[in-house]
């Protein structure tokens, strides 16, 4: 099914995607032990997205889901298979080295670890400044002056630039890696995880950093996450992952409350709620996750599903619309 | 795995065939040949005898059909004479294998066992006095030339207080008892590799204490003994193991110095004499022979690795 | 906490960790107290740096050989600060018993699972290769492994994360202790696994009628699973009581502010209330309250005085001169 390129919420203005995936398909291959050649891990399945200009979407799922490899891929770093990714309607395989540059300009990433991608030789006015140095933006005075900004902008304090990461806690290391995503004026944010290395008072004041720079600068997120707190908090639209395919995209509200696939109601009841009362077992989602490396046939998530039926064992259940903007990939959705 | 170790067998085939012609050459490329020689021992030969000789030797002949006819016969077991000791190679080279194999394997053993238990004390007791002192012993050991020592140990044993003898092989009319020719020289070779192993044995032990999986093991109530042996030894070996593989080959090489100052007839020695000698076939043979023994020493390594590590040996239904 | 006439199954009373010299000595646990009773569950809730894991390792005499302990540990009337090395063999295992964050480096990798579990019976109880064996592949079936009998010769690094973990739990209750301490159990664990875990150990709990201390900085689980609660920060006890007491009247300010920061879906805002400034650095304890220089309403007695554990009913403790 391939996404169409305007997408329509109810009765809103038709709008050009920021960023289009439509097909996604990611393969490795693998080796079993030190001798052979192992079987074919298909990271992800006919992916498709759409992020409108200043929504944030974000893409939850768990271990084996595809959220991280597909998030990797926009930028490069992981080939894809099949599919195209398209940038402002342009296709990023059909793009020339200048025009891909441009967009690695515009489309910055977050990681998981604030101490594993930060330079520990670099200061931070270095870390932060290099972006602009890489995309050759401005003379160095100008850069001086965007970086002050950027860093007032996330937070820190002006003695910091001359410092170094390992000096900084995991809240202060995040900042500064959002300030390096934000000093070349980026369209888009991808955050892969890029909170859940922090501490809970700490991740309250990362997330009202991200909301603030939202409404103060259009910036659109992809954010890549398995915490339901924060989707809820900064989410507009959410996609939810399972086995490299996308089963259900809908708006935040939608997904949290009236969610459709079986896969997401599980996870919703399985996340633990404050205040709720003490647990009480056997609702939790029976079974494991399955391996990338020998899926079930037909719908991934049959062999954990209260509703499956001999149907699902057979054919792949196809992500089609359906009412209030959502898009599901199930033979037996929950009606809503 | 059968596709594994033929692909390395293979490769230890080439790189013989490799090897003996690189050698071959170099030997052929000296100048002066044995002819030279025997003609400097006698100073009296005629140039009709030099060209005699000369032809009967055929080292007269170009270095590629000499080379060629060279594999022909190694490839039917007919490794040629030695020049010097008139007997066919292999007659020679193999007890000097079997003595070499005697002194390092007793060396081999000794070194690892004494090694493995010196870095677990020390690593046992990280940062107290036996860790320092075993740590200083260590440094001692990388740090005290071989030949000095076995030097030393000549002095002291056989000099000096006579109850060791000095050199050379197992002879019925000494006083000695056989084995007491073995231990110098062992003595020498193992305080050598020890030195070395002790400090990586050490620090592979360390590692491993300082994993979580030790922690659960004190969490379950059990005893230092048992943690020691069954958890922390058992995921130290695996690094420890392909040091000692490729250790396995270094002894050999150590062995040479050690052969040839106590006159142990083991192949380090005969290296050593058939190169002073210019007797290229007993040379070549015997080096290859070292070649073998020390690819099939990684050979091992990268098995060892493989064997030890559940890891690696079996990947499962769950990365 | 309740105050029966019945002793407490463990009683923590001013526990205190220093690590390094004299000089440099950092206090990592400053006057813990808690008590637990038989068959229940506390809740130590924390941020990093607050010595939640500190604590359950100085239960159970795992802290490193440079750590000084001081204060009182009684379990079930023996006092676990004095234990020798015997005697905490005999502790261990069959009286308490721990479970760790990140089941796969807490097995040990080039051991069979089984074995592993194997081993327990086979230490504490002497039983035989095979009875161990036996009990192994029925403790596997218990803790809710699928095919049990293969299983249990398998290595760690072939099972899922959720399996590992139930693999710990297995062996943590092998010989059926009295306490089980959960160290983050779930932390590293996937959404619907957890789900799994947390049942199983409330079902084995109501099962075997073990106490329960479970560690995690995760306030939602802790919320879910614990009859008590306990807060720490930088290393000490700021509140303690039952559980609805402490979430629903939370009194001392970092608790609140820890519960007003998790963004709610309940209660949607979009600027979330934050805690400013961050954990302090344990070498550098601040004078007075340590939580004082991030609190919004610190006084200048806050700075000065020393906190201590005050009740303010007769189970609802807090550190703080304010509450």
């Amino acid at each position: 099914m391939t996404a169409p390129s305007q997408t329509q919420i109810g009765n809103e203005v038709l709008k050009k995607p920021l960023l289009e995936i439509a097909e996604l398909t990611i393969r490795f291959s693998s080796r079993a032990g030190m001798f052979k050649r192992g079987p074919d891990i298909q990271a992800v399945t006919q992916a498709s997205l759409t992020i409108q200009p200043g929504e944030t979407l974000a893409l939850v799922g768990e271990s084996g889901s595809g959220k991280t490899t597909l998030v990797r891929s926009i930028l490069d770093l992981v080939p894809i298979t099949k599919g195209v990714i398209s940038f402002h309607g342009a296709r990023t395989d059909q793009m020339t080295q200048q025009e891909r540059r441009e967009m690695r300009q515009r489309v910055q990433f977050i990681f998981q670890d604030p101490f594993g991608s930060l330079n520990p030789r670099l200061t931070v006015r270095d870390l932060i400044a290099e972006p602009l140095v890489v995309h050759r933006m401005g003379t160095s005075v100008e850069r001086a002056a965007r970086v002050d900004l950027v860093m007032k902008q996330v937070g820190l304090p002006n003695e910091y630039a001359s410092r170094y990461p390992h000096q900084f806690s995991g809240g202060q290391r995040q900042r500064i890696a959002i300030a390096r995503a934000l000093v070349s004026s980026p369209e888009l944010i991808i955050a892969d995880e890029h909170l859940s290395a922090l501490d809970v008072s700490i991740q309250s004041q990362i997330l009202n950093l991200l909301t603030d720079l939202k409404t103060q600068l259009g910036v659109s997120y992809l954010l890549v996450s398995h915490d339901l707190n924060a989707v809820h908090h900064l989410a507009d639209r959410v996609a939810v992952m399972y086995l490299g395919r996308i089963v259900e995209a809908a708006s935040k509200d939608l997904v949290f409350t009236q969610p459709s696939h079986p896969y997401t109601v599980a996870l919703m009841q399985s996340m633990p709620k404050l205040g709720a009362g003490k647990r009480i077992p056997g609702q939790a989602l029976r079974g494991e996750i399955p391996s990338p490396l020998a899926p079930p046939s037909g719908c991934a998530f049959h062999p954990r599903c209260s509703r499956a039926t001999a149907h699902c064992q057979k054919a792949v259940p196809v992500l089609r619309h359906a009412a209030l903007g959502r898009q599901i990939a199930c033979h037996h959705p929950l009606e809503v | 795995m059968i596709r594994f170790i033929s692909w390395r067998v293979a490769g230890l085939v080439l790189v013989l065939l490799i090897k003996s012609f690189v050698i071959f050459t170099l030997i052929g490329l000296m100048p002066g040949d044995p002819i030279d020689l025997l003609m400097s021992a006698n100073p009296n030969m005629m140039p009709e005898d030099v060209a005699k000789l000369r032809a009967i030797y055929g080292v007269d002949e170009p270095l590629l059909s000499r080379y060629a006819s060279w594999l022909f016969n190694a490839l039917q077991g007919d490794f040629g004479f030695s020049r010097i000791q008139h007997r066919p190679v292999l007659d020679i080279v193999i007890p000097a294998l079997g003595n070499t194999i005697i002194l390092t394997g007793t060396a081999f053993i000794l070194s690892t066992v004494i090694a493995i238990s010196l870095g677990t004390l020390a690593a046992i007791h990280r940062g107290g006095w036996v860790d320092r002192f075993i740590s200083l012993l260590a440094f001692l050991g990388i740090s005290v030339p071989g030949f000095w020592l076995g030097l030393i140990f000549i002095y002291v044993f056989a000099v000096k207080f006579g109850v060791l003898p000095a050199g050379g092989m197992p002879r019925a009319d000494q006083p000695y008892a056989p084995v007491a020719y073995l231990v110098l020289p062992c003595l020498t070779l193992v305080l050598i590799e020890i030195g070395g192993l002790t400090r990586y044995a050490r620090s592979a032990m360390i590692e491993v204490l300082s994993q979580d999986h030790i922690r659960t093991a004190r969490a379950k109530g059990l005893s230092k003994k048992r943690i020691i042996w069954k958890h922390a030894l058992r995921n130290a070996m695996i690094p420890i193991m392909t040091i000692i593989a490729l250790g396995f080959g270094h002894l050999l090489s150590g062995a040479t110095l050690i052969e040839t100052m106590f006159g142990w007839r083991g192949m380090g020695r005969l290296i050593y004499e058939s190169i002073m000698g210019n007797d290229y076939n007993l040379a070549l043979v015997c080096l290859l022979f070292t070649t073998t023994m020390v690819l099939i020493g990684s050979l091992i390594a990268d098995f060892s690795y493989s064997l030890l590590d559940p890891r690696i040996r079996l990947q499962g239904g769950r990365s | 906490m309740s105050l029966t006439t019945t002793q407490a199954l463990l009683e923590v009373s001013a526990l205190s960790v220093t690590l390094g010299l004299k000089t440099s000595a950092t206090t990592i646990l400053k006057e813990v107290s808690f008590k637990l009773e038989r068959g229940r569950t506390l809740g130590i809730v924390g941020e990093s740096g607050c010595g939640k894991s500190m604590t359950a390792l100085a239960l159970m005499g795992l802290l490193p050989d440079e750590a000084s302990v001081s204060g009182r540990v009684v379990f079930d009337g023996m006092d676990l600060t004095n234990l020798t090395t015997q005697q905490w063999q005999a502790v261990r295992g069959p009286r308490i018993a721990m479970v760790f964050q990140e089941p796969m480096t807490a097995l040990n990798p080039v051991m069979t699972v089984g074995r592993q579990l194997a081993e327990m019976l086979l230490v504490h109880e002497g039983a035989s290769s095979a009875s161990a064996r036996e009990r192994a592949i029925e403790l596997l079936g218990r803790v809710g492994i699928a095919d049990p009998h293969s299983r249990v010769d398998a290595y760690p690094h072939q099972l899922s994360g959720g399996m590992r973990q139930r693999v710990m739990i297995a062996m943590a209750l092998a010989c059926k202790p009295d306490l089980l301490i959960a160290d983050e159990p779930t932390t590293a664990l996937d959404v619907s696994i957890e789900a799994q875990i947390l049942d199983l150990l409330l079902e084995l709990q109501q099962q075997e009628g073990m106490a329960l201390l479970l560690i995690s900085h995760n306030l939602a689980v802790v919320s879910e699973m614990a009859d008590d609660m306990l807060v720490m920060y930088a290393g000490e006890v700021v509140e303690s009581g039952p559980l609805q007491h402490v979430l629903t009247q939370p009194r001392h300010p970092y608790t609140q502010g820890l519960m007003a920061s998790i963004p709610s879906m309940k209660h949607a805002r979009k600027i979330l209330p934050t805690i400013h400034g961050t954990v302090p650095n344990l070498k550098f304890r601040p004078s007075g309250c340590a939580f004082a220089p991030r609190c919004e309403h610190a006084q200048e007695r806050c700075r000065t005085e020393v906190m201590t554990l005050r009740a303010i009913d007769s189970q609802h403790c807090v550190a703080c001169v304010l509450a």
